[in-house]
């Protein structure tokens, strides 16, 4: 048996943005034929190095060798003339252009300048029918589902001839059912002579799908070899530097303390007192997301329940609801024995409501302000009315600002720096202080891994342990099934708006919630 | 010709500058680079319009060398805003103030009056007395008789409608404006999209200065755009892309600028009567944001970030 | 690129939160860059005309701060502008695009024009601060109604706003002309006010008047506003970051009211102190583009009040340096227009330029510093 011929070698790579050196020194090889797996933390370099690949940076040193010879990858169009074709995290479609019109941008067919719509629909019909794929090239889409975008990105990443397919975190936004398809998919392009490039931080999946395995950290190579010759531990350890991470179930102290006031108590255990009740809550449809239609869940003090669904289930709706950034249509929403479901953010805040947004970049923090700033807003809310034009940010929550950075182990400790210079991991530390401060009795957490490294994840599900002792009730929001399953205690999957399902995660198994995902009854 | 249809014509006649602005704005809509400098550059084009024709004599060729100035103008801007990363928004505030104090000084400096300039050598721009158009009934007397940039004007109106769906250059702008990134991966060009958007507002609004100044009486004013800019960018945020309702828009407001004029003041008072069209489309303006929930409605939003 | 940003940017700001002293420099040095380059446009147009640049440009200095009359004089024009820019600015900081001064400033100068002249005479102190009572609820109630427009229907602010100066100027002229007109004067002009509702002069034989102090004590009260005071925190967020300020509780519709009437207000200020210390009454070329200048200055700015203040000063400066060589060569002060107007342009593009610059040193260094590593 001959080897396969090799697709792709990147040799001393290296790229610095001002002073960070995103790449140093990095070497990368594919096969044809080969699914190739980089892995590492957020941060470490992964897109960069495949941003270098698809022509979007200039390395500063380091050669690319495509079948062989050297090439001069530039531009996308360059990078596309070799046959290398990416599929972004973050979809490069034009929401309100059809599925033909986003597969055929920038070769679009048709003559001196016009659009041939017939033509580059039939054409796009082709490419769909060689991925056994079947979708209306007419259609908008933005008003399609993530899963159905994605396949639109590998679409035009085929249309245009692919050798070399590159994702990046390609099953963030999928359920288990669909990532399965994918996966399948990706085989298929492999044996047929595809090389592909997997980027991703879930182990399981790329344990699952790659044939080879690289590790980044900061910026280097640490470990690359066959998925068989390796451990998880083995590239846990290389990805972090650390041999003692934890990935299996959070371990949260027992309940103690008194249980929060007004909270509804079950029986005689004070364990059972109900903090958050949500009893068949419906909602208006607002942006992308599906209205909630008679939602019901509750949780009690020092217990997470988690939420899952693929996004636009319902999930956006459920958290902004229970905020008070949606207008609810029908159904009640109580904290600690109060009837909430009319206020406003704040009068819910001040009854004990905590929120980590799922957008933190959008509701989380203030980007363009300091740390100080996105620490002090529960303190500055508290002072309202007559002391508006009292100072905002007076010596004493700055002294307070201080320890909480030092406390949580912000990087750079600095109050004044702008949130946005801050990792995804260091922010949502911003985020998950400034929430804990005000000692909710309820939390209410959305996607908070995500953009988060392993590291931070450690950390903060720690805090939020923490929290769970102190008697906080905590609601768990999430698509991604691993981050519920360590944390939580019960989960509810939302389906179109509906909760379809109430299981265990003790004696749930991933299948069956994945089913629920997506409308299958288990 | 009645009363009603010299008011009429009047209204054609005040509606194509808004007109010409409008359809050179909307490209900068579709790349999110609103001009909002549009005032500015009537009002430089009404001054190159004037300066111009003087010069050579001919109106064709202050028609043309306001274009090419225009456009030049365009590259200029759109340079700033992509290469040099200016915003569009304060560049364009800039814009406006810079042609108020330009006209004024380059008045003073080169012909040495104040106020106004006008001369027996600046050529008016010809009226066309078209046969076929004279000949519909109603309107006929209305249509017929109008500069040769209204005329093109409408050609331009035809010319963006058929361009929104069938050109490939209006979805790269497109896709410019609303997912730049998903255009560069595609290996189309950025920069250059929004820099013709650019080059073709500049140029077009050149134009409608021109009407302005050499299009019935040939003289330049101070300040003789008077807000029209500003009243074609409403227009332009009001039509939702779209041509035909662009058209119709600055048909109402060019009506509804010739009924100011025409107002006896004892009628009602002079003031009221030129406060409506910025009336109709402050109206409009409320009208239409109650009416949808879209946050489109919120184009102009400038950064003070960098 | 928020994630893979891993680098501690170095801080900015010491722990009292003041801008340290590089990036003051830093700042100072790129705003440097546009007044040179303005100043470089102005000795070229200068020498055009065939005047020798440099000492016409001193003699335009000389005419604007050359002696303490000519200061106090600058001063004096100077006044209302700068109430206006802050006003603005504090628009701007809320995340309000408050491009109706010109209009407020008209409206704040009418009211005061008429509370002046109708009422009273009064004492002097009462008499002031009813006037200048009456142009901030003027300035601060249209501003205030735009805002909600913008908070509960959604009417974008900077169309509205634009399209309300027309409307309020158009206004105001039809009642200096009409019911308000001041029958023994020509143009449209109303009756001129009582001496106890025009400010003292400070400074005799000049047209600096106790207003100065006013400014002041507004200058400081707006600084403390935007950039101290829980409200002006609360502005902020709901500027820069509205989603942000919803998700902690605070309420964005009011906050965006508030902001901008307190930013008509002041520029309603602006307009009385026109009429309070200089004018005498309200007639209708009084703006003469004060409110446009507000919000250029704003803009240049950056909507820090202590930025508008610094602007607003060169600005100040400059458009009486062009007064003065106008006086003396004849060269139009609408000079001084063109000029700012580069000057905002200039510095619109300077992160771009400085960004694009440093860019091609660090290429052409790149092979000299050697890549080896």
């Amino acid at each position: 048996m001959s080897t396969p011929a090799e697709l792709l070698r990147l040799r001393g790579i290296r790229k610095v943005f001002g002073a960070v050196v995103a790449n140093d020194s990095v070497d990368f090889e594919l096969a044809a034929g080969e699914v190739h797996a980089l892995v590492g933390e957020n941060g470490a370099g992964k897109t960069t190095l495949m941003r270098v690949l698809f022509g979007l940076h200039r390395p500063d040193a380091g050669q690319i060798e495509i079948d062989g010879a050297p090439a001069n990858l530039s531009s996308p169009a360059r990078a596309i003339g070799h046959g290398i074709g990416m599929v972004h995290q973050h979809f490069m479609l034009v929401p309100s252009f059809t599925v033909a019109e986003n597969v055929t941008l920038g070769i679009e067919p048709g003559r001196h300048g016009r659009y041939h719509r017939a033509e580059a629909e039939q054409r796009t019909r082709e490419v769909m029918a060689r991925l056994e794929l079947d979708l209306d090239p007419g259609a908008v889409t933005g008003n399609l589902t993530v899963a159905t975008q994605q396949k639109v990105e590998i679409l035009k990443v085929l249309y245009r001839g692919a050798r070399i397919l590159i994702l990046d975190e390609p099953t963030a936004v999928l359920t288990p059912q669909e990532t399965r398809e994918l996966f399948a998919l990706l085989r298929a392009l492999a044996a047929g002579g595809t090389g592909v490039v997997f980027i991703s931080h879930k182990l399981p999946e790329v344990f699952a799908l790659a044939d080879r395995i690289t590790v980044l950290r900061r910026g280097r190579t640490v470990l690359s070899g066959r998925t068989a010759e390796l451990s998880t531990e083995a590239v846990v350890t290389a990805m972090t530097g650390r041999s003692d991470v934890h990935l299996g179930r959070v371990v949260r102290p027992r309940l103690a303390g008194p249980v929060p006031a007004g909270a509804v108590p079950a029986g005689a255990d004070p364990a059972g007192a109900v903090v958050l009740r949500v009893d068949r809550l419906s909602t208006e449809a607002a942006g992308a997301d599906c209205p909630l239609a008679e939602v019901s869940l509750s949780v009690r003090a020092g217990e997470i329940v988690g939420v899952a669904g693929v996004d636009g289930n319902g999930q956006t709706s459920l958290a902004e609801s229970l905020v008070g950034l949606a207008v609810v249509r029908g159904g009640s929403i109580q904290l600690n024995g109060a009837e909430i479901t009319t206020h406003s953010v704040r009068k819910r805040r001040d009854r004990g409501l905590g929120f980590v947004p799922e957008d933190r970049h959008l509701q989380g923090l203030p980007l363009h302000g300091s740390v100080a700033e996105g620490l002090a807003a529960g303190r500055v809310r508290r002072l309202g009315g007559p002391r508006s034009l009292s100072a905002a940010l007076p010596r004493a929550l700055r002294d307070w600002a201080r320890a909480t950075v030092r406390g949580y182990r912000i990087d750079p400790p600095d109050i004044q720096a702008r949130c946005q210079a801050l990792s995804g991991g260091n922010q949502q530390k911003i985020v998950l202080a400034r929430e804990l401060e005000d000692a909710p009795s309820c939390l209410v957490l959305a996607q908070p891994s995500r953009g988060v490294d392993i590291g931070a994840i450690e950390y903060l599900y720690g805090k939020v342990a923490e929290a769970t002792g102190r008697g906080c009730a905590v609601l768990l929001i999430s698509a991604d099934l691993d981050e519920i399953f360590r944390l939580a205690d019960r989960v509810v999957v939302l389906f179109k708006g509906r909760a379809v399902a109430e299981l265990d995660t003790a004696t749930a198994t991933r299948d069956e919630v994945g089913g629920h995902m997506m409308g299958v009854a288990a | 010709m009645t009363a009603v249809e010299a008011f009429l014509a009047s209204g054609v006649r005040f509606s194509t500058p808004i007109l010409l602005a409008a359809l050179g704005c909307l490209p900068t809509r579709w790349t999110r680079d609103l001009n909002v400098g549009l005032e500015g550059a009537m009002l430089f084009g009404a001054f190159s319009g004037v300066v111009t024709g003087y010069h050579f004599g001919s109106a064709a060729a202050a028609v043309l060398a306001t274009a090419v100035i225009g456009a030049a103008a365009g590259l200029g801007f759109g340079a700033l805003i992509t290469r040099l990363r200016a915003s569009a928004f304060v560049v364009g505030t800039a814009l406006n103030v810079l042609a108020a104090g330009a006209t004024v000084y380059l008045l003073r400096s080169w012909f040495g009056v104040k106020g106004a300039f006008s001369s027996p050598q600046i050529p008016a721009l010809p009226t066309l007395e078209l046969g076929f158009l004279a000949r519909i009934p109603l309107l006929g007397p209305v249509l017929s008789g109008q500069t040769p940039l209204t005329y093109a004007s409408w050609l331009l109106v035809g010319f963006v409608a058929w361009a929104s769906r069938h050109s490939v250059l209006v979805r790269h702008l497109k896709a410019s404006g609303e997912h730049p990134e998903a255009l560069r991966v595609a290996g189309g060009n950025v920069t250059r999209a929004r820099i013709l958007a650019q080059v073709w507002c500049f140029a077009l609004c050149g134009l409608a200065g021109v009407q302005l100044s050499l299009g019935q009486l040939t003289l330049f004013t101070e300040g003789m755009t008077s807000g029209l800019g500003f009243v074609a960018l409403a227009v332009v945020i009001f039509c939702r892309g779209s041509a035909l309702l662009l058209t119709g828009m600055s048909a109402a407001f060019g009506l509804t600028s010739a009924l100011s004029v025409r107002l006896d003041s004892s009628v009602l008072p002079s003031q009221f009567a030129q406060m409506l069209p910025y009336l109709v489309a402050f109206v409009g303006l409320v009208v239409l944001s109650r009416r949808s929930r879209a946050p489109e409605t919120r184009m102009l939003t400038p950064t003070l970030e960098d | 690129m928020t994630g893979t940003d891993r680098a501690a940017a170095p801080p900015t700001e010491d722990s009292a939160g003041r801008p340290k002293l590089p990036t003051l420099i830093g700042a100072a040095c790129r705003s440097c860059f546009a007044v040179v380059l303005a100043v470089v446009l102005a000795l070229v147009l200068i020498r055009l005309r065939g005047f020798a640049p440099v000492p016409t440009m001193l003699a335009g200095l000389s005419y604007a701060v050359g002696d303490l009359p000519s200061v106090a004089r600058t001063l004096a024009w100077g006044l209302p502008l700068l109430v206006a820019a802050l006003g603005v600015a504090q628009g701007f900081r809320g995340g309000m695009f408050n491009i109706g001064a010109e209009g407020q400033v008209y409206l704040g100068a009418l009211a005061a024009a008429v509370v002046g002249a109708y009422v009273g005479p009064l004492l002097s102190g009462l008499h002031l601060l009813l006037c200048l009572a009456a142009a901030a609820l003027a300035g601060g109630a249209i501003a205030g109604g735009l805002g909600w427009l913008r908070a509960h229907w959604g009417v974008d602010e900077v169309l509205s706003t634009l399209l309300s100066n027309y409307l309020l100027i158009l206004l105001c002229a039809y009642l200096a002309n009409g019911p308000l007109r001041d029958p023994t004067r020509q143009s449209g002009s109303t009756r001129t006010v009582h001496d106890t509702a025009m400010f003292p002069v400070i400074l005799p034989r000049t047209e600096l008047t106790a207003g100065l102090f006013l400014v002041v004590g507004l200058a400081g009260f707006a600084w403390w506003l935007s950039e101290r005071s829980v409200a002006g925190y609360r502005w902020r967020m709901t500027g820069a970051s509205p989603g942000f300020a919803a998700a902690v509780g605070f309420d964005v519709a009011r906050g965006r009211i508030a902001c901008m009437a307190v930013s008509g207000a002041l520029c309603g200020l602006g307009g009385a102190l026109l009429v309070m210390t200089s004018q005498g009454r309200f007639w209708t070329e009084i703006g003469t583009g004060i409110g446009w200048d507000a919000v250029l200055l704003a803009l240049v700015g950056r909507a820090r009040p202590v930025g508008v203040i610094l602007w607003a000063a060169g600005y100040c400066v400059m458009r009486a340096s062009a007064r003065g060589v106008e006086q003396a060569t004849g060269i139009p002060a609408e000079l001084s227009s063109v000029l700012i107007a580069v000057i905002i342009i200039a510095a619109a593009a300077r992160n771009g330029m400085f960004a694009l610059a440093t860019d091609r040193l660090r290429r052409w260094g790149a092979p000299l510093a050697g890549s080896g590593r």
